[in-house]
């Protein structure tokens, strides 16, 4: 079932494309996590430019949030006014991203950047994530996952603080915009939703409980992944909806079993299974990146 | 009188002093609205042609001007990226076949395809050589030598050519001429306009998604939230 994708500009197999569809969203069904940033590089290992990639996996990762996101404000699971303010940031974040994305293509240099900021964030994540479960499974004992802070800290301190009513945290409009600013930068970046930053974040930082920061992160995740989909197929030509359909179709059921086998593991185990695949990522990223191409030149055709 | 009947005499053995010694060279094609094949093995179209020249011939096939970028590979800090080295506009496909193997020709050929690359701004040879590389690694650009093939051994001045274009071929108006290459003559022969175009749902994406580029967007937005909306909708159930 050999098909030529028009925009990533290859022949490649679409029961390929539905299989590792599939495998990703098996995945994050299985470790609760969006798969954004496992599957951006697993397109890339595929042959598929990092370009098309990264401007293909937002569309993908719209459509796999927007369920998620209104089931979670059908039971009243989103703060709209910390995700206002989210949405803010997000919108200024992604599209300087998107200009600074069609910068680095116009240069040469957009393959660089993407490969260079997974193996940066894929670096950190995983290591974390290895070492927190290790430690929780070596020593038995149920780590604290939310950090109630007491203390105050130089974030309390900032100016422009409101009450915001449903989370019941009272902080300045600063942070939500600023994170909303960097995860919007990273999504049009990295083809990532950026809820494995903004959920800490929320959590961590704004102090908000785990349901509703899930909640807002996806109601985030959508409007900016509808913003930097637009925004690459507007300006850098990389979004390849079939591309993007099929992996929609494999992710959408793969998420569906994944989530089934959940409870047959500890919760340690699934963490500490996603940070060595995290972790091989990153290694077979960073391979790439040091590897010579095989080919001296490439020609990028231009619009007109 | 006799200075017209003379006039007339002197015009009626040019003509056919030309004729006696013109070399014929005729040839047409098979198709002229061609679409691109999704099989390898059948040619997209044929050129038949009929010659008595012993002159070297080369068939030109031109395709529409397009603007590219050169990238060339470059490491920095120990990682490999690329570097932007020049701005081109050349025909998007050049097609040359010819009827014999010699320096000649070969020569000749060459020279017409670097003459027909232009680069933006300042010129520089070096990544013209580099560009034609890359293309003719692509098969878009191509040199065919002895690629004549005759129809029956019989009448050997019957030719034909099989002519085979890459998936990647841009759409758009194309120009097929045959020309005689020899010391003395670079005779061209006519041109044919040919007009090529790609069918399938892939052709259609990628011009959609150049041409209407903000639309394309939103649609694709449009049916992953619909995709997406789905899916919940029907797992939910």
């Amino acid at each position: 079932m050999s098909f030529y994708l028009p925009i990533a500009e290859i022949q490649i197999n679409l029961l390929l494309i539905l299989f590792f569809g599939f495998i990703v969203g098996f995945m994050s069904g299985l470790f609760g996590v969006g798969g954004g940033f496992l599957m951006t590089p697993l397109l890339i290992f595929m042959g598929i430019p990092p370009a098309t990639a990264v401007g293909t996996e937002s569309v993908q990762i719209l459509g796999s949030s927007v369920s998620g996101a209104m089931a979670h404000g059908l039971k009243k699971n989103i703060d709209y006014e910390i995700g206002g303010f989210l949405l803010i940031g997000g919108i200024f974040g992604s599209t300087l991203g998107v200009i600074l994305f069609n910068f680095f293509k116009e240069s040469g240099n957009i393959d660089l950047i993407i490969k260079f900021l997974y193996i940066l964030f894929l670096a950190i994540i995983g290591g974390l994530m290895l070492i927190e479960s290790s430690i929780s499974l070596v020593s038995e004992k149920k780590v604290e996952t939310i950090a109630k802070k007491k203390k105050r800290n130089f974030l309390d301190f900032l100016p422009m603080k409101i009450k915001f009513r449903q989370s019941k945290i009272y902080i300045s409009i600063l942070l939500p915009i600023s994170v909303g600013i960097f995860v919007g930068f990273l999504s049009a970046l990295m083809g990532v939703g950026g809820g494995f930053v903004m959920v800490p974040a929320m959590i961590y930082i704004f102090r908000m409980g785990t349901v509703l920061a899930i909640g807002t992160s996806l109601f985030q995740i959508v409007f900016v992944t509808l913003n930097v989909s637009i925004l690459h197929a507007t300006f850098n030509f990389s979004v390849d909806l079939i591309l993007a359909i099929f992996l929609l179709i494999g992710g959408v059921i793969g998420a569906q079993y994944g989530s089934k086998f959940t409870s047959k593991f500890k919760g340690e185990q699934i963490r500490i299974l996603l940070a060595l695949i995290v972790l091989g990522v990153c290694i077979k990223m960073g391979l790439e990146l040091v590897s010579e191409p095989l080919s001296n030149s490439r020609i990028i055709l231009q619009n007109g | 009188m006799v200075k017209s009947i003379w006039t007339l005499i002197f015009i009626t053995f040019f003509i056919f002093y030309k004729e006696i010694n013109s070399e014929a060279l005729i040839f047409d094609l098979s198709e002229r609205n061609i679409e691109i094949s999704k099989k390898d093995k059948n040619p997209d179209f044929t050129i038949f042609g009929y010659t008595n020249s012993k002159s070297s011939l080369v068939l030109k096939i031109k395709g529409p001007d397009q603007k590219v970028i050169l990238q060339k590979k470059r490491k920095i800090v120990g990682m490999w990226s690329w570097n932007k080295t020049g701005e081109f506009i050349y025909p998007g496909l050049f097609h040359y076949y010819t009827n014999k193997n010699d320096d000649e020709i070969d020569f000749e050929v060459k020279k017409d395809l670097f003459d027909n690359v232009k680069l933006i701004g300042k010129d520089d040879d070096n990544l013209k050589k580099d560009l034609i590389e890359k293309k003719m690694s692509l098969d878009l650009f191509l040199i065919k030598n002895n690629s004549f093939e005759i129809i029956n051994k019989k009448i050997p001045n019957f030719f034909k050519i099989p002519i085979y274009l890459p998936k990647s071929s841009p759409e758009g108006e194309y120009t097929v001429s045959l020309n005689i290459i020899d010391s003395i003559n670079n005779f061209e022969s006519k041109k044919i306009k040919i007009n090529v175009m790609k069918s399938g749902i892939s052709s259609f994406v990628f011009n959609f998604a150049h041409k209407f580029s903000f639309i394309y967007g939103l649609i694709s937005a449009i049916i992953a939230i619909g995709l997406g909306l789905t899916a919940g909708f029907i797992f939910r159930r």
